[in-house]
C-alpha cells in the first residue's frame, strides 16, 4: 500500500508534477535525517547529508526502475552516503588532529534543543560510535529503522546469514557496554 | 551464564534453525534465568531505542525542502556559467584565427614590403637612386630599412615620383638576384598594395 503511493508520487513526479517530489521527500526526510544522525552522530554531518540524499534523489528519481521498493532504494542512497562519509572523516582524522571548533560547532547548531535529550543521543552516540561500521550499520537499520534482514540485504547487497552475523556481534557489544554502564 | 547470553543473542538475532528456535522456546518455559536474561537484553534494546528519540526543532524539516531547492537553483546557475567556461578559449581562438585570416587576406606580410624596400635599395637604376638620395642616404643602410623609415621615406616622394617607381618595378626585380623567385605579378601586387597603403 505504502509502495503503491510511492509508485504514484514517483509517476507523477516524472510526469513533471514537483509537488509529488515535495510530499515524497516530506515523507523521508525525517527518516534519511535521523539514520544519517544515527551512523554519523552529530547534526552537522546529518544535514549534510540529507540534503545531499535529497539532491540526488531529485537527480535520480526519474531513472528509479520500480524493481525494488522506493524506501529500500532510497535507504541505499543514505547509506552509501553516510559510510562514504564516515570513511573521509576517518581519512581526515588520520592526517589531522580533530579540531575543537568544529566539535562545538557541532553541537552548537543541533536541531535538538532539550537539555535531557541531547544528553540522552550523546549516550547512544557513544554506544554506536563503539560500533564498527558495518555492524553500526545493521544495528541502526535493524533496531532504529525497524527494518527485515531481507530488506537490509536488499539495501547493503549482504547476504541474510551475514547480516545477521554482523547484527549478534553488534549486539552482544552493545548488552556489554550497557552492562558496564550499569 | 556466557553460554546463555550467547545462545540469547542467537535467538534474538535469529540467528537459530527453526527447530533449535523451538526447542529454546521451550527451554526458557523452565528457566527462569533463559527468560530473565531475554527480557533484560529487550529491555536493554529498547532502552537504547527510546535514547534515540528526540523532539527537535521542526523548523528544521519545514524549511530544509525550501532551503534545497533554493541550494538547488543557485547550483544550476553556477553549473550553467561552468559550462560555459571551456567555451570561452575556443571561441576566443577562432576570434583569433579569423583576425588573422582577414589581416592576411587585405594586406601584405611585412616580409614582402622589406623585400621591396630592399630591392628598391639594391637596384642599379640611377633614378632610383636619385630618389633615394633626394631624401637621405642613411635612411637605407644595406638593405636594413624598417617599416617606419621606408614609409616616412613614400611619403616624402610625390605623385610623378610613385609614377616613377612603378614603371622601374621589373627592372628592380631583374637586377636583384637574391629575391629572383620573387615573380612579378607578386611585384605588381606588392606596387598596388603600397599604393593603396599610401605607403608609395
Amino acid at each position: 500500500m505504502i509502495e503503491d503511493k510511492d509508485f504514484e508520487l514517483i509517476n507523477k513526479f516524472i510526469e513533471g508534477s514537483d509537488s509529488a517530489f515535495n510530499e515524497l521527500a516530506r515523507k523521508y526526510q525525517t527518516k534519511i535525517y535521523w539514520h544519517a544522525r544515527r551512523m554519523l552522530g552529530n547534526h552537522m554531518d546529518a544535514d549534510e547529508i540529507t540534503q545531499e540524499v535529497l539532491l540526488v534523489l531529485y537527480k535520480k528519481l526519474k531513472s528509479f526502475n520500480f524493481n525494488s521498493a522506493f524506501y529500500t532504494w532510497l535507504y541505499r542512497i543514505v547509506t552509501t552516503r553516510s559510510l562514504n562519509m564516515l570513511n573521509r572523516k576517518k581519512l581526515k582524522k588520520f592526517i589531522f588532529i580533530d579540531d575543537e571548533e568544529v566539535s562545538e560547532l557541532k553541537s552548537h547548531n543541533d536541531i535538538v534543543k532539550n537539555i535531557d535529550d541531547k544528553e540522552k543521543l550523546a549516550k547512544l552516540g557513544k554506544v554506536l560510535k563503539k560500533l564498527p561500521v558495518k555492524q553500526r550499520e545493521v544495528f541502526v537499520l535493524r533496531n532504529f529503522d525497524e527494518l527485515s534482514y531481507e530488506e537490509i540485504s536488499d539495501i547493503t547487497g549482504k547476504s541474510v546469514g551475514g547480516l545477521k552475523s554482523n547484527y549478534f556481534h553488534a549486539l552482544k557489544k552493545v548488552m556489554e557496554l550497557m552492562e558496564n554502564e550499569k | 551464564m556466557k553460554n546463555n547470553k550467547e545462545r540469547v543473542l542467537k535467538y534474538l538475532t535469529g540467528l537459530m534453525a527453526e527447530d533449535q528456535k523451538t526447542a529454546f522456546e521451550n527451554e526458557c518455559k523452565n528457566s527462569d534465568e533463559l527468560s530473565h536474561l531475554i527480557e533484560k537484553y529487550r529491555g536493554n534494546l529498547s532502552t537504547l531505542k527510546e535514547m534515540g528519540i528526540a523532539d527537535v526543532d521542526e523548523r528544521y524539516f519545514i524549511n530544509l525542502l525550501p532551503g534545497l531547492m533554493t541550494r538547488k537553483e543557485k547550483r544550476n546557475r553556477h553549473s550553467f556559467i561552468v559550462r560555459f567556461v571551456p567555451v570561452i578559449p575556443a571561441v576566443a581562438v577562432l576570434i583569433f584565427i579569423l583576425i588573422n585570416v582577414f589581416y592576411f587576406d587585405i594586406s601584405i606580410p611585412y616580409s614582402y614590403e622589406k623585400i621591396l624596400a630592399e630591392t628598391i635599395a639594391d637596384s642599379d637604376s640611377g633614378t632610383i637612386d636619385q630618389l633615394v638620395s633626394q631624401y637621405s642616404a642613411s635612411l637605407i643602410d644595406e638593405y636594413l630599412l624598417d617599416d617606419e623609415t621606408l614609409v616616412e621615406y613614400f611619403e616624402t616622394l610625390d605623385n610623378s615620383e610613385v609614377e616613377l617607381s612603378v614603371q622601374f618595378n621589373y627592372q628592380v626585380t631583374d637586377n636583384y638576384y637574391d629575391y629572383d623567385d620573387l615573380s612579378e605579378d607578386n611585384i605588381e601586387i606588392i606596387y598596388k598594395s603600397l599604393l593603396n597603403k599610401k605607403i608609395l
